[in-house]
């Protein structure tokens, strides 16, 4: 629960510095826009951490091949579609963290199950004989397990009948 | 002369009684380990002069704790030469034709090297079926029934 809530918070804080980060590019955009003319393409923006080049004018739509940097105004596009993602998936995500836990802890059950089932008919391999109420438990015990826990005991349990090292009937 | 008449009669009635039982076509059970498939019907596993040979096919519903069903079916089988297997199933489909099975089916069924079975088949027609001694002389009846109104009659006539 702790974790969730702290993936949550640092979620949120990312969100805010994007949003930030995205109205100080705009600013630097509107600033670069009426410092030059429309007859000079600016070639290179001093941007902080990194170097942006060949900002022109350009349609919306993103195209890029990997060679040719990205321009300014492709960047924001890409940093609003992330950003919507980002909102959308948020709820999303919390409840995802939610269900990692349950799974993580089903998870563990399950091995915890599956390993008292192995022992139990590993017991009754080296009996070399089921009862009918000892089979009819083991039974229920394996139906407790998942789909593949169930299917992995009862290969064993069948494997054993049919060598013959366990007797009994299913 | 009337008497030694009626009795050729009777004779040529109950002969021709007993000729006219219908196709007759026992399956004995066969375990083929080599290529993983077993059939035989039930009627004539049941009445085989061994006691080894049986077949068949059987299915579990478990509730569990959250409410849910698991399920699982197996067919099983053991010949004359005591070959013998037993392969099971989860998968929905399978399970539940194992649980369709008749009293006097034929039963066949294959399975894989993890053991699945991965074909299962049940066929009950009339040549399966045991035979039936109407004339009460013979005492081949099936046994006494097991409960859920499948017995024979006792045959034991005479």
């Amino acid at each position: 629960m702790k974790l969730s809530y702290t993936l949550h918070v640092l979620q949120l804080i990312v969100i805010t510095l994007l949003l930030l980060k995205l109205a100080q590019m705009d600013g630097h955009l509107q600033q670069l826009m009426s410092d030059s003319s429309a007859a000079h393409p600016i070639t290179t923006i001093e941007q902080g951490e990194g170097e942006i080049t060949g900002v022109t004018q350009q349609p919306e739509t993103i195209v890029t091949n990997g060679l040719i940097p990205p321009t300014l105004k492709q960047i924001q596009t890409m940093i609003r579609q992330e950003l919507a993602i980002l909102k959308q998936a948020s709820p999303g995500n919390i409840r995802s963290d939610q269900f990692e836990y349950s799974d993580a802890q089903d998870l563990i059950d399950q091995e915890i199950q599956l390993q008292l089932v192995t022992e139990e008919l590993d017991f009754y391999i080296g009996q070399g004989v089921i009862s009918a109420q000892e089979m009819s438990n083991l039974q229920i015990e394996i139906a407790k397990l998942d789909s593949e826990g169930q299917k992995q005991m009862m290969r064993k349990l069948v494997g054993a009948l049919n060598s013959g090292e366990l007797e009994g009937q299913l | 002369m009337k008497i030694k008449s009626f009795m050729l009669i009777s004779a040529i009635t109950l002969i021709t009684f007993t000729a006219n039982a219908g196709l007759i076509q026992p399956a004995i059970v066969n375990v083929d380990l080599v290529n993983m498939t077993a059939n035989g019907d039930m009627a004539t596993a049941r009445f085989s002069d061994n006691d080894v040979e049986f077949i068949g096919c059987g299915t579990r519903n478990i509730l569990n704790a959250d409410g849910t069903v698991t399920s699982f079916g197996f067919c099983q089988a053991e010949d004359a030469e005591e070959e013998q297997f037993t392969c099971f199933s989860f998968d929905t489909a399978l399970v539940e034709k194992m649980s369709t099975g008749n009293d006097f089916s034929f039963v066949t069924f294959n399975w894989n090297e993890d053991g699945d079975c991965t074909r299962v088949g049940f066929s009950t027609q009339s040549f399966y079926l045991p035979e039936f001694q109407g004339d009460g002389n013979n005492g081949n009846g099936n046994g006494n029934g097991n409960g859920n109104g499948n017995g024979n009659g006792n045959g034991n006539g005479g």
